[in-house]
């Protein structure tokens, strides 16, 4: 009887041996998890803690199908559509990745940037257009495209900018303007192999430094949004992430 | 247990880091070519994108595009092409993340099984040996007590040295690259080989080789040991199996008819980025003065050679070593050695190297230990010094790799790291040296098993190529300018042509000899207005006579302006050629010149038709 009593004793020691090392295990196993759960939710938080930029890669490649933001409006379509805003839509601030260039955008356009883009461009997807092809503003280094140009009067530079491009044949006019930021800024319209005047293209100087100028082409965005940027647009090297100083030549 | 516990610690570290935007452009190119991949197919995506990665890692890329469709839409612009997205951040870096885990419970799993390794040569030795120096009695058990757990614990020691390297961390979960992916293949096809699976291990081999294109730089000296343990039938079989492996690999292509993207996709990198070195702290940074990414790696360095010659040469001279030692003694210690020290040969003696190249040293090093025979030399004499030399190589490598982040993500790496290293290139031409040295240090593993002769004729060898490629500079007056390779290359129309014309370059159908007004040019360079090509011919030449005029593949409408700039100095200027105009010759003086630059405008009217050739363009002495 005793023996029989003591069976069932023995089984219920081993199954409660079992049951309790497997339950720590289980205890083990469902900590690592949350542990594992809370790097992956730092990681996150991590992550979100930059604003982000959008961030395209270089060259021509797939970018899947670019759809304009769906609140939107375009213009109506006898022509080229141009981007244009509503005027309560509000403004945020671009600066450059590597210059110490910032200007006004309404939120609703979609401006992109390029990794290791040593022009520093900002283009803007929107449109059928590949933001590679649309580029709303990009330094203009002008040793790289006339090494005497660059000790000569900007507005010579800006007369003959036409040249380097096989797509314009010559310059219709080129007005001086200041924007709101003093920067002294050249307004110019080149006709192309088609003898149209499609585009404006505005030159801005650089302050202190000869060589550099900021380019920026109205492309695809309504003359009220343009004008508002170039107007806006300021150089200011102090406020320039010290992370991100302007560089030389020298990779470093 | 212990096992759980490493790889526990190890995903923490790197579930924490999946959040950092790492190598933004590499990032970005895989978002790009992922969602092509997704969207279009397989094939697709070799031709609507820039991918350069072998084609068959576009798999990778689909099974990346898919794992992100579960986080988020890719077809959502600005969430997606975010730098900050996270999760495709995850979904990128999960595949390198699980290949790291993946490899360290490989080496765990290998490196138990006792009886296979006795059989296969190695030795379970004692693990780092600690020596006891006088100390009280509590440090003098404690470390007994570390001396015991790491000798009986080998395989743990090595995987978690493996899963808990900074340099393998760093490339994985910061980076965001998957160089352990790519290893990972060849890491199994090795124990596959280790097992006498050889037909196996061809088959994983060369899905490896097509998942990171380095990993065919190991292709001779594996084929080399399954030839050398095995037999002549056993290779053959290999190689059959590979060959088969690789058209079953490219499936889809071959029904697509397209199998000259695969070609075209695998020896596109040839020439992809013709830089001295790409921030690989090897002997071309010291070389560039740490500019390795802005001199051009068809600088002339010695005679008539280029550096990527020479590069080319040295490395050939360290793996024909290698061959030598494996072929003489095809022991499984020598096939791990010769795999490490042939891919730290190719990290630091070619150019166009990337920092990420000597990462496989990290983990073959650790495959290798176990082989090493306590009896060695250095092993009996110096027991720390694999452990030292293995310290010195994470340390050095997490340096170089982590710098060629910050150069260019200088808000992705480690603060402090990055705020020391970022600006001060002394710091990385001192890391150069330093690894060149520790190459040099792992050499003594080499020679305890072949003479030291091997290696000084291995020298002699490449000195003999060295003066051979410079024979007709030596005894030769008038070297052709073709055996020189521009450092620049500019024109707008088509691709610079050497001994053809410009048109040559859509194909062999449209192959066709220079020609100017149908005299006829064996050597010279096609180009087309506005081109500008620019030569290093170092200071070593005091003439150069050439030819010149339009190709007769170009129409009526051509006129061109032909110029030769010696160091930036215009040294000739032509009259307007046209397209019935004969060939003109000319020669001018270039003492002391070191860039000659070879100009030819449109003359003013336009690129149309510009067909321009330089005929028979010679250099003389």
């Amino acid at each position: 009887m005793s023996l029989i009593m003591a069976q069932p004793k023995e089984n219920s020691s081993y199954f409660g041996n079992l049951s309790s090392d497997f339950i720590k295990k289980a205890v083990l196993v469902i900590f690592g998890i949350i542990i594992l759960i809370l790097a992956l939710a730092i990681a996150y938080r991590y992550s979100q803690q930059k604003t982000g930029s959008v961030m395209l890669p270089g060259g021509i490649t797939y970018l899947g199908a670019t759809k304009p933001p769906e609140n939107q409006p375009q213009t109506q379509p006898t022509t080229a559509p141009k981007f244009t805003v509503d005027t309560t839509i509000p403004y945020a601030t671009q600066s450059g990745k590597i210059y110490p260039y910032s200007f006004p955008y309404p939120i609703t356009l979609p401006l992109v940037v390029f990794p290791q883009d040593k022009t520093d461009s900002v283009g803007i997807a929107w449109g059928d257009i590949p933001p590679q092809q649309n580029i709303l503003l990009n330094m203009e280094f002008i040793d790289k495209r006339d090494a005497s140009a660059v000790a000569e009067p900007k507005i010579e530079y800006v007369r003959n900018w036409y040249s380097h491009f096989p797509g314009l044949k010559g310059v219709a006019s080129v007005e001086t303007f200041t924007n709101a930021h003093n920067l002294k800024g050249y307004r110019a319209m080149y006709v192309n192999t088609a003898d149209l005047t499609p585009n404006e293209d505005i030159f801005l100087e650089v302050p202190s430094n000869p060589n550099l100028m900021i380019h920026l082409a109205n492309g695809s965005l309504d003359d009220v949004v343009f004008q508002r940027i170039v107007d806006n647009l300021s150089w200011n090297p102090k406020t320039n992430n010290p992370k991100n100083p302007i560089p030389s030549t020298n990779p470093y | 247990m212990p096992l759980l516990v490493v790889l526990f610690i190890g995903i923490f570290i790197r579930l924490i880091l999946v959040g950092n935007s790492g190598f933004i452009a590499d990032i970005a190119f895989w978002k790009s070519w992922s969602l092509a991949a997704i969207d279009k197919g397989i094939v697709a995506t070799t031709h609507i994108t820039n991918i350069n990665y072998p084609p068959a890692f576009t798999y990778v890329l689909w099974v990346m595009g898919k794992i992100y469709s579960l986080f988020g839409d890719p077809h959502n612009f600005n969430d997606f092409w975010r730098d900050n997205n996270f999760g495709f951040l995850l979904a990128s870096k999960s595949i390198a993340i699980i290949s790291d885990i993946a490899i360290a419970v490989l080496i765990y799993w290998f490196f138990k099984q006792k009886n296979l390794l006795k059989t296969l040569g190695a030795t379970i030795p004692d693990g780092i040996k600690l020596k006891i120096v006088s100390a009280p009695s509590p440090i003098r058990n404690l470390i007994t007590g570390i001396r015991n757990f790491l000798s009986g614990n080998l395989p743990l020691v090595l995987a978690a040295v493996f899963f808990l390297n900074p340099v393998v961390i760093l490339d994985s979960a910061l980076w965001g690259q998957v160089e352990s992916f790519g290893f990972l293949f060849t890491l199994i096809a090795i124990t596959f080989l280790f097992h006498k699976k050889p037909l196996a291990a061809s088959i994983l081999f060369v899905i490896g080789t097509q998942m990171k294109l380095q990993n065919i730089i190991y292709i001779p000296l594996f084929y080399l040991f399954i030839w050398r343990t095995y037999d002549l039938r056993t290779l053959i079989k290999s190689l059959a199996v590979a060959a088969v492996t690789f058209f079953i690999l490219y499936i889809p292509f071959i029904f697509a008819n397209d199998m000259g993207k695969v070609l075209d996709l695998l020896t596109v990198n040839g020439d992809y980025f013709p830089y001295l070195s790409l921030n690989a702290h090897n002997i071309w940074w010291v070389v560039s003065g740490a500019q390795g990414m802005s001199v051009n790696d068809k600088i002339t360095i010695l005679g008539i050679i280029n550096a990527k010659t020479i590069g080319l040469l040295l490395f050939s001279g360290v793996y024909l070593l290698n061959m030598i030692l494996l072929y003489k003694k095809p022991t499984n210690r020598n096939f791990l050695l010769t795999l490490a020290v042939a891919i730290f040969g190719f990290f630091l003696f070619t150019t166009e190297s990337h920092e990420r190249y000597s990462y496989p040293v990290i983990v073959l090093l650790l495959f290798l230990y176990p082989f090493l025979n306590p009896k060695e030399l250095i092993q009996k004499k110096f027991p720390w010094y694999f452990w030292m030399l293995y310290a010195f190589l994470t340390v050095s490598i997490f340096l170089n790799i982590h710098t060629g982040l910050i150069l260019n993500y200088p808000e992705n790496g480690w603060n402090l790291l990055t705020l020391v290293t970022r600006y001060n290139p002394t710091i990385s031409i001192v890391n150069s040296f330093f690894l060149t040295a520790l190459f040099f240090f792992l050499l003594p593993y080499v020679f305890n098993q072949i003479s030291l002769v091997w290696g000084i004729s291995c020298a002699g060898l490449l000195c003999i190529a060295l003066t051979g490629l410079n024979v007709s500079y030596i005894f030769g007056t008038k070297i052709p300018l073709t055996k020189f390779k521009p450092i620049v290359i500019k024109q707008d129309y088509g691709l610079l042509q050497t001994n053809r014309s410009v048109n040559s370059f859509q194909g062999w159908k449209s192959w066709g000899r220079l020609s100017s007004d149908y005299f006829y040019y064996r050597k010279g360079f096609g180009t087309h207005a506005n081109s500008r090509l620019v030569f290093d011919v170092n200071r070593m030449f005091k003439k150069f006579s050439t030819d010149y005029g339009i190709d007769v593949n170009a129409s009526t409408a051509a006129s061109v302006v032909f110029k030769i700039i010696g160091d930036g100095k215009e040294l000739f200027v032509s009259d307007r050629i046209g397209r019935f105009d004969f060939p003109h010759h000319i020669e001018v003086d270039i003492t002391n010149v070191k860039k000659l630059e070879l100009v030819v405008t449109d003359a003013g009217d336009g690129i149309n038709s510009d067909h321009a050739d330089w005929d028979n363009p010679m250099l003389i002495k």
